[in-house]
């Protein structure tokens, strides 16, 4: 059984280049889209979900 | 200062036109018939937030009339050209009377509107008010047009009344779905396509030819026809007599500039920008304040490369209020038609469905009348699986008022025992694509032993009825001490 937690269906990442923490979508995570950068929409930097510095996924997902 | 009186109504702008049907004569009309409906905001207002801010304080204080932010600031300090018009669709009753339909009988009222195909006209392009200016190339600049920046975390400007047109590459059969579309660029939207939606549908079948799919955007309709718009079809299936149905007179269309006839878009819109969505070409957008209320995390998404735009002369800029009410109503009647016609092709005891304000979306309350065991149990399972927005169901005897959500938090807490209750879906199917457990809930009351016997449940407080139609508040109470006298909270 999926948690509350698991429902949300988001990341939270750090962006490298600012302080900020945010989150994306879990479908964010699938293979198809791993040449696709995040935006940190407090700087607007984008960058890969791999080089955020700090990352929280779900319990849930793989 | 501007006075309250001079703010309400009728601005010299907007002229009652005769016919057809567009924002314009929508706008004109509701000022005359209805001046305390439609606002002006004459000061300037950033479109960074301060509209939706206003838009969200109204929302709050439980006032919806249509905004016109006739000053709309742009972030560079400039004061746009194009009005802001806001909150269009955020009062039922004036949704209502743009269909020419009941507020409390929207189901199956709207239902009769939509199933009644109604006439397409096509025009030449001389001929269209929403080509009254063309852009193309260096001329074009989606900036020059105010879309706000909603909530805090937004990224940047979103259309979000915007309508976009493809056609099924198979068969060319068009569609026109609402989706929000951020702005990149001055001539780059990225756009939001769920899994599930007919345009991502016809996104796929161009892709797997390796061919870009040619898109158009329209922004600013009669509401009626934004309505009609709103309906779920079966796919492939066009949008454009639904529109016709409930504008209750012919649509008109006319050609794109960028894919002509392949594509149209409405002859009497306000805005409509062309483009392709390229094979592959997909950025991460949002996060976006959306109609749940809460500001999805971004994903990712493809976008519209334009080629061009077409207006008209101080075009009117519709937005909607992302998660507010005019967002949502737009969008439960349509749903409330779907699952009324599900469910009364099967339980004739069904008298009304309501999908009110509260639940976003996630929540149904149906009304049925019955004396068969089990219905509201069916009904719960089979409204659950009209459409995957739908998250909850609650089905409640016909003497409780549906559209008071005070009604049927009363007949749950009294009218339901949740060891039989509630019916759960462990493993539904959700919007984006992904799982989500729903379920229902049985209010209703235990039906009596036998035909003519009596109901085995409490009576249920109520005046004589001599009494309830004989006293009169205003007999008692002077009308100006009861606006004043307290209320619950």
């Amino acid at each position: 059984m999926a948690s509350k937690i698991d429902y949300a269906g988001i990341v939270w990442l750090r962006c490298p280049n600012c302080p900020e923490l945010f989150y994306v979508e879990t479908s964010f995570f699938n293979p198809e889209y791993k040449d696709v950068k995040v935006l940190c929409p407090y700087c607007h930097s984008e960058f890969f979900k791999e080089d955020a510095p700090q990352m929280w996924k779900p319990p849930g997902m793989a | 200062m501007v006075s309250l009186s001079s703010q309400l109504g009728v601005k010299p702008g907007f002229i009652l036109s005769p016919m057809p049907k567009d924002l314009r004569s929508f706008l004109a009309e509701r000022s005359h018939s209805h001046p305390q409906d439609v606002l002006h905001v004459a000061r300037q207002v950033s479109i960074r937030h301060e509209i939706t801010a206003i838009q969200h304080k109204l929302a709050m204080a439980g006032k919806h009339p249509v905004l016109v932010f006739d000053q709309p600031v742009r972030p560079d300090g400039s004061v746009s050209p194009y009005p802001v018009v806001a909150n269009l669709t955020a009062s039922r009753q004036l949704c209502a009377d743009a269909l020419g339909i009941h507020p409390l009988r929207v189901a199956m009222e709207y239902l009769a509107k939509i199933n009644r195909r109604g006439e397409i006209v096509t025009l030449e392009s001389s001929q269209a008010p929403v080509k009254e200016v063309v852009k193309s190339g260096a001329d074009l600049d989606l900036f020059n047009f105010p879309a706000p920046v909603h909530f805090h975390i937004d990224p940047g400007q979103y259309l979000t009344a915007s309508f976009v047109c493809t056609y099924d590459p198979d068969t060319g059969v068009d569609n026109s779905a609402a989706a929000r579309l951020w702005v990149k660029e001055p001539r780059l939207l990225a756009i939001n396509l769920l899994p599930a939606s007919h345009s991502n549908l016809n996104l796929q079948k161009f892709w797997a030819k390796d061919e870009p799919m040619p898109v158009a955007v329209w922004i600013g309709h009669h509401p009626a026809a934004i309505i009609g718009t709103q309906v779920r079809k079966g796919y492939p299936d066009s949008h454009w007599a639904s529109m016709a149905g409930c504008l209750d007179e012919p649509l008109r269309l006319v050609p794109t500039e960028t894919h002509g006839d392949r594509l149209m878009v409405p002859a009497d819109a306000e805005i409509v920008i062309e483009g392709f969505v390229p094979k592959g070409r997909l950025y991460a957008e949002g996060p976006f304040a959306d109609f749940t209320g809460y500001a999805w995390g971004q994903r990712p998404n493809p976008v519209i490369e334009v080629t061009a735009v077409t207006h008209r002369r101080q075009a009117l800029f519709h937005d909607y209020g992302a998660g507010l009410p005019d967002q949502l109503v737009i969008g439960n009647f349509p749903l409330e038609a779907r699952i009324y016609e599900a469910l009364k092709r099967s339980f004739p005891e069904v008298q009304n469905v309501h999908v009110p304000l509260s639940g976003h979306r996630h929540h149904v309350y149906v009304s049925i009348r019955t004396n068969r065991p089990g219905i509201a149990r069916d009904i719960v399972g089979a409204a659950l699986a009209v459409d995957t927005r739908v998250k909850h169901i609650v089905v409640v005897d016909d003497d409780v008022d549906i559209f008071s959500d005070e009604q049927v938090l009363w007949a749950i807490a009294t009218r339901s025992y949740w060891d039989n209750d509630v019916i759960v879906n462990p493993a539904g199917a959700w919007y984006d694509g992904t799982l989500m457990p729903k379920g229902g809930i049985d209010a209703t009351l235990p039906l009596p032993l036998g035909t003519g016997l009596p109901n085995f449940y409490a009576a249920r407080n109520r005046l004589p009825e001599d009494v309830d139609r004989r006293i009169r508040l205003e007999d008692y109470i002077d009308p100006a001490v009861m606006a004043q006298l307290p209320g619950t909270f």
